[in-house]
């Protein structure tokens, strides 16, 4: 998620969501190539770490693109089918309007791949994790995320949002997410590694961490440098220090 | 006097700084996990004092990995060893570096579950815990098989292909 201002209140669309304290959208405008979307549906306060999903808007044509206004406001399902069905998973409550129906196979899909990754992460807890070994978990986590591709992400995301999940497995799922080779999750993969920079588990912000050295991808310098602030412990400091280092030499100017 | 090197994972060796639980001083269960014992003995690797071999020898140790990732490790002072009462003997390591299998290896033996749980008190408190990045530990096997200390058809069919996807 890119942290650049346009103008004063113009924000990329990666922006929003670290930008905005979530009061209102209609305030704001997604930036979307030399396009500016405008949302007006206002919606409740969240908490900063509400989330929403926008793996998809990279895939939208210009064709796609079109303006809302009040009175069109479903029009928004149209252009960000993730963006609400995702959304819906954390806090329905913020919804601007109701799920689309040509979201609900992505729902479905999303359901039922969460109870697979649940089992999974059931199964795991009898597994002994060694790093560069591969296990059970990590095999079939990786071979239901390349089957079902960003659903599958979704329904991840929950159960490592899950402050009841085993801390080690959802560890170990992050690291996995910065292995696997695949374009079409690759965006929302980047995405909930940044997120979990925030984790209030230092076990799972190491996870997320070592995650993003695998995709080494410098876009995501700018939450690390905001984890690297907020990091109170040391050693995973110095650890994040080195990752940025890392992201660093990727830079142009390098 | 060189030192110990036993891989572990960081995270399980966090202190209570960040483990809520964890009073201090103490250390977590999971952190014993990284010293999984065969028949009483533990593998570790010696590393010169002044670290001229430590690059080598977390390659040997990538060696025997199935993917590329980052190792992390624990290097403590040999005379710990002797403080600590624990005994050891040379044998051969089991990673794809000969040289430093018959070299750099060694065995802790005879260990009880008391020594062991010192010996991981002793890593937290005396030890340093250090990270090699998955990017540098990918450099560093490239760069054995470029000067042939490592054989590349010897490594796991997963990191070949990483390492050939890389030169591509």
């Amino acid at each position: 998620m890119r942290l650049i201002s346009e103008q004063n209140d113009r924000y990329r669309v990666e922006d929003i969501f670290t930008h905005t304290d979530h009061k209102s959208f209609s305030k704001y405008f997604f930036f979307y190539p030399n396009y500016y979307l405008t949302l007006s549906k206002t919606i409740k306060k969240t908490e900063p770490d509400k989330h929403i999903f926008f793996s998809k808007i990279q895939l939208l044509q210009e064709q796609d693109i079109i303006t809302t206004d009040e009175n069109r406001s479903n029009s928004y399902s149209t252009i960000f089918p993730f963006y609400f069905t995702c959304f819906s998973y954390f806090d329905n409550s913020t919804l601007p309007c109701s799920i689309p129906s040509q979201s609900s196979t992505i729902e479905e899909d999303t359901a039922s791949t969460e109870n697979q990754i649940r089992s999974l992460f059931e199964f795991a807890k009898d597994e002994f994790f060694e790093d560069g070994m591969e296990t059970a978990f990590s095999k079939n986590l990786e071979t239901i995320i390349l089957k079902h591709g960003i659903s599958s992400i979704v329904a991840l995301s929950k159960i490592v949002f899950d402050k009841q999940s085993n801390e080690e497995i959802v560890s170990e799922a992050l690291r996995l997410l910065g292995r696997i080779q695949d374009q079409n999750t690759y965006n929302i993969r980047l995405w909930l590694l940044e997120q979990n920079l925030k984790s209030n588990s230092a076990r799972i912000r190491d996870g997320a961490l070592l995650g993003l050295a695998s995709l080494d991808d410098p876009h995501s310098i700018p939450s690390m440098k905001k984890a690297i602030q907020a990091e109170t412990y040391l050693e995973l400091r110095e650890d994040m220090q080195q990752v940025l280092k890392q992201l660093e030499t990727l830079l142009p100017c390098h | 006097m060189p030192l110990v090197l036993r891989k572990i994972k960081k995270a399980k060796w966090y202190k209570n700084v960040v483990v809520p639980w964890l009073k201090k001083g103490e250390l977590q269960a999971d952190a014993l996990t990284d010293l999984k014992t065969t028949n009483n003995r533990l593998s570790v690797w010696l590393v010169q004092n002044d670290k001229s071999n430590l690059d080598r020898i977390i390659t040997a140790l990538a060696s025997t990995c199935e993917y590329l990732t980052n190792i992390d490790f624990a290097l403590l002072d040999q005379s710990i060893l002797e403080q600590l009462d624990i005994k050891w003997e040379k044998t051969k390591g089991d990673s794809h570096d000969d040289v430093i299998n018959q070299t750099n290896h060694l065995d802790l033996i005879e260990l009880t579950a008391t020594k062991l749980y010192q010996f991981a008190h002793k890593i937290q408190t005396n030890g340093t815990m250090t990270r090699y990045l998955e990017k540098k530990v990918i450099n560093l096997v490239i760069e054995a098989i470029r000067i042939g200390r490592i054989a590349k058809n010897r490594l796991n069919e997963k990191i070949q292909r990483r390492i050939r996807d890389i030169h591509n």
